[in-house]
């Protein structure tokens, strides 16, 4: 990622978090009945609260840009590539579940994570994968009766 | 005297054969899946109550107290082990006992949190077994405004011992209630920002949340940061035993947590899992060296698993007197006791007194045995630790993917927990504290239900609320005061370090 964008992260977290204060507000104020201090309706516990994000977050905000840019020290080594792939196989993976089965959508992404993660080689990953996806599926059906998805195969 | 005669008497029921080894085998097996992230103390028990069907009522109430137990357990190896928290009363474990496990003392973490779990329940156990009816009646007493200023008091502690960052803990437990918030309201059943989308009307899950940005957010760290991979952990197994410097440092935290966990956790509603906040906030206050705490000492591990257990047995007090589960894992102890023919309720105890004093004696054996089968079983957790990462890590992420799955058999869970384990990284790396946005999702419903109940009762007048409710006046008055003490001091420091930043400059 960018070091520009690093630099500026916590106030970028910052501004994210009012925003999602002034959605919060929003939308209570739109779709929900707020009543009054009395009579509370079930909108006005969110407008309370998305009061208070928008308050404390503007006040946060405040505080990042009496600051100077630096980048957060657990953003330092972050390896980006290996971040955004591991994000991506748990999307592949949540969006396949359902089609291709527990099984099978276990096997192929915990054998491209173990790729990522490190593993050398391509024979390891996927015996490895196999045996335990294999053994997780076994576990939670058998053992503890889930119901996991099952797709084209199991 | 009487209550002492009648617990003997259950001990003396509870010790057969058939029932010791119902104990051993609940223990095992609570452990055992307890420490699958994502199934805590109510996905355990609900997955393996089915066994105890067709038992004895004795023989399956110990087997249940010992899954309760182990996987209470198993709940605090993934805190210790792996970061992940099964349950909301595992989340202060983490803050210690992980840094332990990365400094390669797992086993004395596990070990310390055995036996404080332990002492914890047996302290637990003794104020059950003397005070039961009497503590219920002050516990009903507490009213709407009581809870509500008990909520925000554990809410504004939790942030003051958030270090130097409590206006970000005040950002992010606004952030946890209001994601609380999510899906149909109890109170009118209106639905709240679900946006249309079936699966957010029954609200964001607790679990998958936790497992979200704390497991997920975990997961990345270790695989993505190299210096987080750790190089596999070397230990040797003798050392993974609390020595005497460990007991000497520990002791006094357990007595102390024990007893003021029972004691919160006597308050309805979240009783343990603030207990575990109070118990950490107050040795941290206590302590000698406070700036310690956080960096793996086992203080840290032994005041919230001491308080957690004492605050579950103080939890049984409304159950079992009032027949009123507050807790979901309360609830779920409760459906077991009604599955076996056994209601709890005000006449429970007077009806059924050889079960109640049974069922007493059967936690406190499942506690017993817990910590015989556990202790020696440490060095196996522990190794677990001293598997290659780069196997782990990614096999974790599938076991927490199948978990988040068990618990309302959704797909969308699984996408909840990537999502809020990517906000979560970013939040987490940027300083805000990852339990309090947890702890706020946790309590927002007690907190929106007693707030709004005290509003509606006092006609929208809070002041006029606390001042005809002093308890409730006075809790308020200590967690502000708390706030503000602890507040101004890292203002302080904040505007001494902007000015020695410019006087350097």
């Amino acid at each position: 990622m960018k070091e520009e964008i690093l630099k500026r992260m916590r106030k970028i977290v910052a501004i994210f978090l009012l925003i999602l204060g002034v959605v919060g507000l929003i939308v209570a104020k739109q779709t929900m009945k707020i009543g009054s201090f009395a009579k509370p309706n079930s909108g006005f516990a969110p407008m309370l609260f998305s009061l208070l994000l928008i308050i404390f977050s503007v006040m946060n905000i405040v505080l990042e840009f009496l600051q100077p840019n630096s980048i957060p020290d657990k953003l330092k080594n972050v390896n980006w590539i290996k971040f955004f792939l591991y994000i991506a196989i748990c999307i592949v993976y949540v969006f396949l579940v359902k089609r291709l089965g527990f099984a099978v959508d276990t096997f192929i992404c915990l054998a491209a994570m173990l790729k990522l993660a490190g593993l050398k080689g391509w024979v390891k990953p996927v015996l490895y994968s196999l045996a335990f996806s294999a053994a997780i599926w076994a576990l939670f059906t058998f053992a503890m009766d889930v119901p996991l998805p099952s797709g084209i195969l199991i | 005297m009487g209550s002492l005669l009648l617990l003997l008497n259950g001990f003396k029921d509870c010790m057969t054969l058939v029932n010791i080894l119902c104990a051993i085998v609940g223990c095992l097996l609570g452990s055992l899946i307890g420490v699958l992230p994502g199934l805590g103390i109510s996905g355990t028990v609900a997955i393996l109550l089915p066994m105890t069907y067709g038992m004895q009522p004795l023989s399956a109430l110990i087997m249940i107290s010992g899954i309760y137990f182990g996987s209470q357990y198993g709940g605090a190896i993934t805190s210790i082990l792996v970061n992940i928290p099964g349950e909301a009363t595992s989340i202060v474990t983490c803050f210690d006992g992980h840094p332990m496990a990365k400094a390669g003392k797992a086993g004395k973490a596990l070990s310390i949190s055995a036996i404080s779990s332990f002492i914890g329940g047996t302290i637990g156990m003794l104020g059950l077994t003397f005070a039961a009816s009497a503590l219920a009646r002050v516990a009903l007493s507490f009213g709407k405004v009581e809870f509500f200023a008990i909520v925000v008091f554990g809410l504004l502690m939790l942030t003051s011992i958030s270090g130097k960052n409590q206006l970000k803990g005040l950002v992010v437990v606004c952030l946890g209630v209001l994601l609380g918030c999510v899906g149909l309201d109890t109170l009118y059943g209106s639905a709240r920002y679900t946006f249309k989308i079936v699966h957010l009307y029954s609200g964001i899950s607790f679990v998958t949340f936790i497992m979200g940005v704390y497991g997920i957010t975990e997961l990345i760290s270790a695989i993505c940061i190299p210096e987080d991979q750790g190089d596999v952990i070397e230990f040797r197994l003798r050392d993974q035993l609390p020595d005497k410097t460990d007991v000497k440092r520990s002791w006094k935290t357990v007595l102390r947590c024990s007893i003021l966990g029972f004691g919160v956790g006597l308050v309805p509603g979240a009783g343990s899992t603030l207990a575990t906040f109070f118990a950490y906030g107050m040795e941290r206050s206590l302590s000698k060296h406070p700036d310690e705490f956080g960096t793996g000492i086992p203080e840290g591990v032994a005041a919230p698993e001491s308080a957690n257990n004492a605050a579950m047995y103080a939890g049984l007090v409304p159950l079992l007197s009032l027949g009123l589960p507050f807790t979901s894992s309360m609830a779920l102890l409760m459906n077991a006791f009604i599955v076996h023919g056994i209601t709890p309720g005000p006449l429970f105890i007077s009806e059924h007194p050889d079960l109640f004093w049974g069922l007493i004696a059967s936690m406190f054996i499942g506690n017993i045995i817990l910590l015989v089968i556990n202790l020696p079983l440490v060095g196996m957790w522990a190794r677990l630790l001293k598997v290659d990462f780069s196997i782990l890590m990614p096999l974790i992420t599938f076991i927490t993917f199948a978990g988040g799955y068990a618990i309302n058999y959704s797909v969308f869970d699984m996408g909840v927990m990537v999502v809020c384990g990517f906000i979560g990284f970013f939040l987490g790396a940027c300083g805000y504290n990852m339990a309090a946005l947890a702890v706020g999702l946790f309590l927002s419903p007690t907190l929106e239900s007693a707030f709004l109940g005290t509003m509606t009762l006092y006609h929208g007048n809070l002041f006029a609320a606390l001042w005809d409710r002093k308890v409730a006046l006075v809790i308020l008055s200590i967690g502000i005061f708390t706030f503000v003490f602890s507040s101004v001091k890292s203002i302080r420091a904040f505007f001494k370090a902007q000015k020695e930043k410019v006087s350097f400059q």
